[in-house]
């Protein structure tokens, strides 16, 4: 089998592409740069999309919580879980204590993991000692410290036990997770009580079919969210800072106009060569697979690397700009996770944005020239 | 043994400046030998190189035709003659080089389309360049070599593919006595692979060859045979 990177063709076509190498790295670092931003949008509205879907799909069923006039109440842990015991449907049923503190550097979320509920209790992380902390990447004061002072109904200072697993940083960054007798405190719970309900069913389709049931169940008003909405809002929400960012690419997408504009005028340009080979036996057939190795060559690697310089931004650690730019998080960004999948479509979308037009601006002009009489190209007189 | 090129009442009509139009080849109707050296020769501006190109494929008469081996290659869809220029070489007036390449890398285009390694492609082109003296200058780039120089090149690279047919303009210009000898006498090699060459010139060194087999002369767009 003929080795096809010794070919005289492929060869001389990278040669050519060579002649002049100012030109060739203005158009590999445009085209770069044109492939990288659209795609660091691209991946990161996927990314945070992803990383939501993962996170929400460990997250209860449907979650209730009473309200009042003012705002939302806590919930007596007892009366609220035999309630919704009593539905039919419902497979585990648990109360959770958290709220809203304030810690060094602004506020901070706390939860507390509780065992108090019916059904299977497997699913509840043990909870750390009274006065130790669990604390999200966010939460880290960045100074040597391993205390955390949280200021709420009372103010206090905890041992921080460990920092939770990264892979949930998108849901976890500003969390402080507490001994559920420390959080009492700390939000002034009275005992009995808890902030919310959080209740998982069998089937995904069931979280609104109980939804009835349960409002006639509890005796007070209460807001039920199911995870299906949650995933909605997430959804909604990273799409419109997507949208924000895509919108950004708009001069990137401009720029591809442009470099397509530049490749078609110099190819219609280049009559007098095309013309010139053609004098020397080179085919129609010839021309364009040189002109399209040639674009290859160009094209190929400034999209490859556009897209890891994308990937890298977004997903690599200690990138800190998208957490920063989208969600004011200060310090390190969370990780987010990556979907096979998504990135293949999201590679896909970016070839067919920036190499596609570029190889179609490269060849249409080629072929026209390539195809007409050799006279036609060249001017006349010049020969 | 290549084939006869046969002109059958060939005019080039072409308009200078937004004037009327005027011939510059007249109802031209000769035969030019196959596996011979011919020689068109004549004044400036009597239409030699226009002649040449229509004979080679590059242009169309406005009117006639040429037959190569009875085929009517003047009327053949362009694909098709950039086919048959596969079996030709050509050697332009004004060089036509690729400035940014090198020598050799210049005399190895026609070559290129063959697909054949790159280094037996350096190899052809290092051997033609040789014949002509010019192996030390092979590196350079054409925008650093003399007239002369550059016209060994571009007879070089007509020379590379070892065509049945080589159209040559003006070989000898920009030439001293001792290179223009050399040129010709390469040229007289190549006629004994039974090559058919012609060769458009207004130079008496190449008028006075021996090699010559067929000398045609033309003026105001019309052709004779001296011999």
């Amino acid at each position: 089998m003929k080795n096809l990177l010794l070919d005289s063709r492929l060869l001389w076509s990278i040669r050519d592409v060579t002649r002049r190498p100012l030109e060739w790295f203005l158009l590999t670092v445009s085209l770069t740069l044109i492939t990288a931003i659209p795609a660091t949008a691209l991946l990161l509205v996927q990314g945070l999309t992803g990383s939501a879907a993962n996170i929400l799909a460990d997250s209860p069923s449907l979650v209730i919580r009473k309200v009042d006039p003012t705002g939302w109440e806590p919930m007596p842990v007892e009366q609220s879980l035999k309630a919704v015991g009593s539905v039919p449907g419902v497979l585990r049923a648990y109360a959770r204590i958290w709220g809203v503190v304030t810690g060094p550097e602004g506020p901070l979320t706390v939860v507390t993991p509780i065992a108090t509920g019916s059904g299977d209790d497997s699913k509840s992380p043990t909870p750390p000692q009274s006065g130790n902390v669990l604390i999200g990447a966010g939460a880290v004061t960045g100074s040597a410290d391993s205390h955390l002072t949280l200021s709420g109904h009372t103010t206090k200072t905890f041992k921080i036990s460990g920092v939770i697993d990264p892979k949930s940083a998108m849901a976890s960054h500003d969390l402080v997770v507490l001994n559920p007798l420390d959080a009492r405190r700390l939000l002034g719970l009275p005992a009995g009580y808890a902030s919310d309900i959080a209740i998982d069913v069998f089937h995904e389709g069931e979280e609104t079919a109980i939804l009835p049931d349960l409002m006639e169940a509890l005796p007070w008003p209460v807001r039920i969210t199911t995870r299906s909405e949650n995933l909605k809002f997430l959804s909604g929400s990273y799409a419109r800072r997507g949208g924000i960012i895509i919108l950004a690419t708009i001069p990137a997408l401009a720029a591809i106009c442009l470099v397509v504009a530049a490749t078609v005028r110099e190819h219609l340009g280049n009559r007098f060569e095309v013309g010139l080979l053609k004098a020397f036996g080179w085919t129609t057939a010839d021309i364009v697979r040189h002109f399209l190795f040639r674009s290859l060559f160009i094209g190929v690697p400034a999209v490859c690397i556009g897209l890891v310089i994308a990937y890298t931004a977004v997903f690599s650690p200690g990138v800190q700009w998208p957490g920063v730019m989208l969600f004011g998080w200060q310090g390190r960004a969370p990780a987010l996770q990556l979907h096979m999948g998504e990135t293949v479509l999201t590679l896909i979308q970016m070839v067919a944005l920036t190499l596609v037009p570029f190889l179609i601006a490269t060849l249409v002009p080629v072929l026209k020239v390539a195809t007409t009489d050799t006279d036609t190209c060249f001017d006349r007189g010049v020969l | 043994m290549s084939a006869d090129i046969e002109c059958q009442h060939v005019s080039l009509e072409r308009h200078r400046y937004n004037r009327n139009p005027f011939l510059v080849l007249n109802d031209i109707t000769t035969i030019l030998n196959g596996s011979c050296m011919n020689l068109i020769s004549g004044p400036t501006g009597a239409g030699k190189t226009s002649l040449l190109h229509i004979v080679a494929g590059l242009l169309r008469p406005s009117s006639g035709q040429v037959l190569v081996d009875g085929q009517p290659v003047s009327r053949w869809t362009a694909v098709h003659r950039s086919r048959w220029r596969r079996c030709a070489g050509i050697a332009f007036q004004h060089h036509n080089l690729f400035d940014d390449l090198t020598a050799l890398e210049n005399v190895m285009v026609p070559l290129v389309p063959l697909s054949r390694s790159i280094g037996e492609l350096r190899r052809l082109a290092r051997q033609v360049l040789t014949e002509l003296d010019m192996a030390k200058l092979a590196g350079e780039k054409i925008q650093f070599l003399s007239g002369g120089e550059r016209q060994k090149v571009n007879l070089a690279r007509a020379l590379v593919n070892r065509p049945q047919y080589i159209f040559v303009d003006e070989p000898t210009a920009h030439q001293d006595n001792e290179s223009a000898a050399m040129i010709i006498q390469r040229l007289a090699e190549t006629k004994k692979e039974m090559t058919t060459i012609i060769i458009v010139a207004h130079d008496p060194r190449v008028e006075a060859c021996d090699a010559i087999d067929a000398h045609f002369r033309l003026v105001n767009g019309r052709i004779t045979k001296i011999t």
